[in-house]
């Protein structure tokens, strides 16, 4: 059966989207903060893209536009929250939470420390570390130069050592 | 000054090394293109009602169960369910009281399972929802394209002006069909004489429904999420009835 400009469309995304499962799904559930939305948030995430059908096809840059879309995607959902929000910060951490003994410690240290940064910075790390990606897919998803996504990089990190540094931490 | 020597980066490394992920949950998502073949009409239709039901899902997951009202997501799946001028809902819910918003109820895990009613009607461009709740003070909530009333005992308790039930949405056939082709492949469907089941999303957030395979239509369905560890069914559709004219 000949495939139609949408089925090929959708058979591309298909195709991205399942290559890509875990980094995207891993950079919602350390943006989200549990396992069951981070998979909401992507599976809705692909059903959101399957509506433009073959309008997919004028998107040069697909892979890009899927993690800016999912970026999109978790601040939503963490704004429509009414609970859960977060008061803690770095003052309060202590060297046993250093040690996180499983997913939930986990990400209420790396709030924490990402509290601590401008969202330009933690965006950056956050695209590196949880999605995986180069420094030029970076400055391709938040759309600045190659440098300025290293750079952010590395502020973000030297900054959370600065304050891990003075409060003794390492 | 800075410098870039290795004694400069070691404490960068332990910064990395402390936001570097170590116990990340797995996940069981799969993503396939819909397969180009045509659907005959019946089923279509049949998984355009699945897709609502999904919709449903997703809103629950995206929003998490104790933030949704049961109005919103019974809303939302007889919205999106809507082929019918007029038809009555019969549902179980779990619910605890709303004490923080105007709506009368949560859908919560932990809440109390309550028998209710829903019944749509439309009237051209109006659409009228009453939900009658099997509680003791057999209160109802009525939305009938202008405002909210709230009635308890057969008396007004509440009103405010509403904007109705948005139904431009619905003009989505077009939005039930994206649901419809993108979710076609992630659909179990399995059969036990004249009912077909058809299932999703496993041990996640999940809708089951049934169909009566003479009859063509959708018998009831089930929403339910993780808690706990286990899979609790929050919300059941018991029954629906197409075409039945509202009751006063």
């Amino acid at each position: 059966m000949k495939l139609t400009t949408e089925n090929k469309q959708l058979t591309r995304l298909a195709e991205l989207i399942q290559s890509e499962r875990d980094h995207l799904f891993r950079y919602a559930c350390y943006r989200v903060g549990s396992a069951a939305e981070a998979d909401d948030v992507v599976q809705d995430l692909y059903l959101r893209l399957s509506k433009q059908g073959a309008r997919l096809s004028e998107i040069e840059d697909l892979k890009g536009y899927v993690y800016r879309s999912l970026a999109n995607s978790c601040a939503s959902a963490l704004r429509s929250r009414r609970q859960f929000a977060t008061t803690e910060t770095l003052d309060t951490l202590s060297s046993d939470d250093l040690a996180p003994k499983d997913f939930e410690q986990e990400f209420r240290l790396i709030e924490r420390l990402m509290s601590h940064l401008p969202d330009e910075q933690s965006e950056v790390i956050r695209l590196r570390i949880y999605g995986g990606r180069q420094f030029d897919e970076i400055a391709s998803i938040c759309n600045i130069p190659l440098t300025t996504a290293k750079s952010r990089f590395r502020y973000g990190i030297d900054k959370l050592r600065e304050a891990l540094e003075k409060r003794g931490l390492i | 000054m800075k410098t870039n020597n290795n004694l400069d980066n070691f404490p960068d490394i332990r910064v990395v090394n402390l936001l570097t992920p170590h116990f990340t949950p797995t996940t069981s998502l799969s993503f396939k293109a819909p397969a180009p073949r045509p659907r005959p009409l019946w089923q279509a239709v049949r998984i355009s009602a699945v897709a609502a039901m999904i919709a449903v899902a997703v809103f629950i997951g995206i929003s998490g169960v104790q933030t949704s009202t049961a109005r919103e997501v019974v809303e939302r799946a007889m919205t999106q369910l809507l082929e019918s001028d007029n038809y009555l809902v019969q549902f179980t819910a779990n619910v605890t009281e709303n004490k923080n918003s105007w709506e009368l109820y949560d859908l919560d895990f932990e809440g109390t399972p309550m028998k209710g009613t829903v019944e749509i009607s439309k009237e051209e461009s109006k659409v009228r929802m009453a939900i009658k709740w099997q509680d003791k003070s057999r209160s109802m909530e009525l939305y009938d394209g202008e405002s909210y009333r709230r009635y308890q005992n057969g008396e007004l308790v509440l009103e405010r002006p509403h904007g109705g039930i948005d139904l431009t949405s619905l003009a989505s056939l077009e939005k039930l069909k994206a649901y419809a082709v993108a979710m076609g492949l992630m659909l179990k469907f399995s059969e036990e004489g004249d009912v077909i089941s058809v299932s999703t999303r496993g041990d996640k957030v999940g809708i089951v429904a049934r169909f009566s395979k003479s009859e063509g239509r959708l018998l009831g369905a089930e929403c339910s999420g993780p808690y706990n560890g286990q899979q609790v069914t929050v919300l059941t559709v018991d029954r629906i009835d197409f075409d039945v004219p509202p009751a006063e």
